[in-house]
């Protein structure tokens, strides 16, 4: 789980830069930015089909699926319990924003901030875990 | 916390830095040399990341902020499981630690996996334990600290390997269980909607939880190590149970008791279906009278759940892609072990110790010192 926290946070930093213009936005190659991007939209999809299976949308472009931690998807369903579907639309928003290379929104900056909070929170359980776990 | 994140990542890098030296400075046996490599160089890639988050020029943009201190909370978490793991073992390296190297690195070669030896320490205050990582070099196993001088606890180093071994090769030793299990679990559930049944959904929720976080990989150690060593794994899980004195259905009421370990009565079974599949008619049968008998003459009661819990069909599922897997990664197994020549064989070793427990326990004492001294001097000639 860490190594993925890893990469999603170090993907949303390279956008974040892009995003808001930032001085070290100068040392972003292009190849840097599409993959982080690329890299996101993967994560997003699979959230998708994960949290809904039903919706076949993006169907065609998982090409290998990316194993995401149970903890890390139910975090995500009870911490949106109560207004999923605004939830999947938001997502399916950020996704094709990343894919056609537009400006993020509010929203979609929202979501990404929020998703590397649950990452990194449930990354942060597990290490905890793993110590407790040893002094038993 | 503008303030305040930026010293926490300036000691952090300080830390990795003076641990660095340390290590470049610490005189080792040759032995443990890529052992300590791999730890310098790991504390080297923290120091950098460290160093990539002082240097970059957004850093503490309150944009960024909260993605900076999440980067910093993965560099800690990796340096802590040096300071807390590596570090102990390596500067404090034993006699008693070089021996268990010795002990550990003939195991795996006469098993037959091939890795480059893992740290090992005879300093563990919580029995046989291993931090497995993915690079064996970088992996820590734990040993009672007596445990060079008796034999009959040594089984459980291997059920510590098996749990490296399964961290390696998850895909070998448990993709058909998995899905075995997955369609288990929706037929249960599928079953809860139309018809009444004892359990609530969540008991099935946890289950899954349970399975899939600890269990397969504690029946997986369990039934890796029995492939390697035949039934001087089982006698040692029957002694620990017995030791223990732990109910050997517990837990099967998940939802109220929940615990890492599967009971004892299913490791018993994943521990006799390997037996079972490897031929080994009259060790199975052993055995197995002697859990039969402990359990009747301790009066355990099997509670209903237990049997959902650990359903036969999908334990055999189990021990049946275990035995494949260890076969196709070529671990070679207890019935193909034979002694050569001014080697001492470990699997033979251990499980002529618990043969002669068995059938002379005092005899069994005084054999056990010299075979000791025996197995201390055949592994010191080892390079």
């Amino acid at each position: 789980m860490s190594d993925l926290s890893r990469e999603i946070n170090d993907a949303a930093i390279v956008i974040k830069k892009a995003h808001y213009n930032l001085a070290g936005k100068k040392d972003i190659s292009p190849t840097q930015l599409a993959d982080s991007r690329k890299y996101l939209i993967d994560i997003f999809i699979n959230l998708v089909k994960n949290i809904q299976p039903e919706i076949h949308d993006f169907d065609s472009e998982i090409k290998k699926p990316i194993q995401l931690p149970i903890s890390f998807i139910d975090h995500v369903k009870n911490s949106n319990k109560s207004e999923m579907t605004y939830f999947i639309e938001d997502l399916k928003k950020i996704i094709n924003h990343l894919k056609k290379d537009q400006n993020l929104s509010l929203q979609d900056l929202k979501i990404l901030d929020k998703m590397c909070s649950i990452m990194d929170e449930e990354t942060s359980a597990s290490f905890r875990k793993f110590w407790r776990k040893r002094s038993i | 916390m503008n303030s305040f994140f930026p010293s926490l990542v300036l000691e952090l890098h300080n830390r990795c830095e003076k641990i660095i030296t340390l290590l470049e400075q610490h005189e080792l046996p040759v032995e443990i040399e890529p052992n300590l490599k791999n730890t310098i160089k790991k504390t080297i890639s923290i120091k950098s990341n460290l160093e990539s988050i002082l240097a970059d020029p957004d850093f503490g943009a309150p944009e960024l902020l909260i993605n900076q201190i999440n980067r910093y909370k993965r560099c800690y978490e990796s340096y802590s499981v040096i300071e807390k793991i590596q570090l102990p073992i390596l500067l404090r390296y034993s006699e008693k630690d070089h021996f268990f190297h010795s002990f550990l690195k003939q195991s795996l070669a006469q098993i037959n996996y091939k890795i480059e030896t893992p740290l090992i320490s005879a300093a563990s205050t919580n029995y046989y334990e291993v931090f497995a990582d993915k690079n064996p070099v970088f992996s820590s196993f734990f040993v009672p600290v007596v445990d060079d001088i008796f034999l009959l606890n040594l089984p459980d180093l291997f059920h510590e390997i098996g749990h490296l071994i399964f961290l390696h090769k998850e895909n070998e030793m448990s993709y058909e269980f998995a899905i075995k299990f997955n369609d288990y679990l929706s037929s249960e559930k599928n079953r809860l909607k139309i018809q009444t049944r004892p359990f609530e959904p969540k008991f099935y929720d946890n289950l899954e939880e349970l399975w899939k976080d600890s269990w397969v990989k504690e029946h997986t150690a369990n039934m890796i190590a029995t492939y390697c060593l035949g039934p001087s794994f089982g006698w040692q899980c029957l002694r620990i149970c017995v030791n223990t004195g732990e109910d050997v259905y517990f837990p099967s009421k998940i939802i109220t008791q929940p615990d890492d370990h599967p009971s004892f009565e299913s490791q018993i079974q994943g521990i006799l279906e390997i037996l079972r599949i490897m031929g080994m008619k009259s060790e199975f049968s052993t055995l197995n009278e002697k859990w039969n008998q402990y359990k009747m003459f301790c009066h355990f009661d099997k509670p209903t759940e237990h049997d959902h819990c650990y359903p036969e069909y999908l334990m055999k599922s189990l021990a049946e892609n275990v035995f494949q897997g260890c076969t196709k990664i070529g671990l070679k197994p207890f019935v193909s072990q034979n002694h050569i020549k001014g080697l001492i064989n470990i699997p033979l070793t251990l499980d002529h110790s618990w043969n002669l427990f068995h059938i002379d326990p005092k005899k069994f004492l005084i054999w056990e010192e010299s075979e000791v001294k025996n197995l201390k001097a055949t592994l010191s000639k080892i390079p």
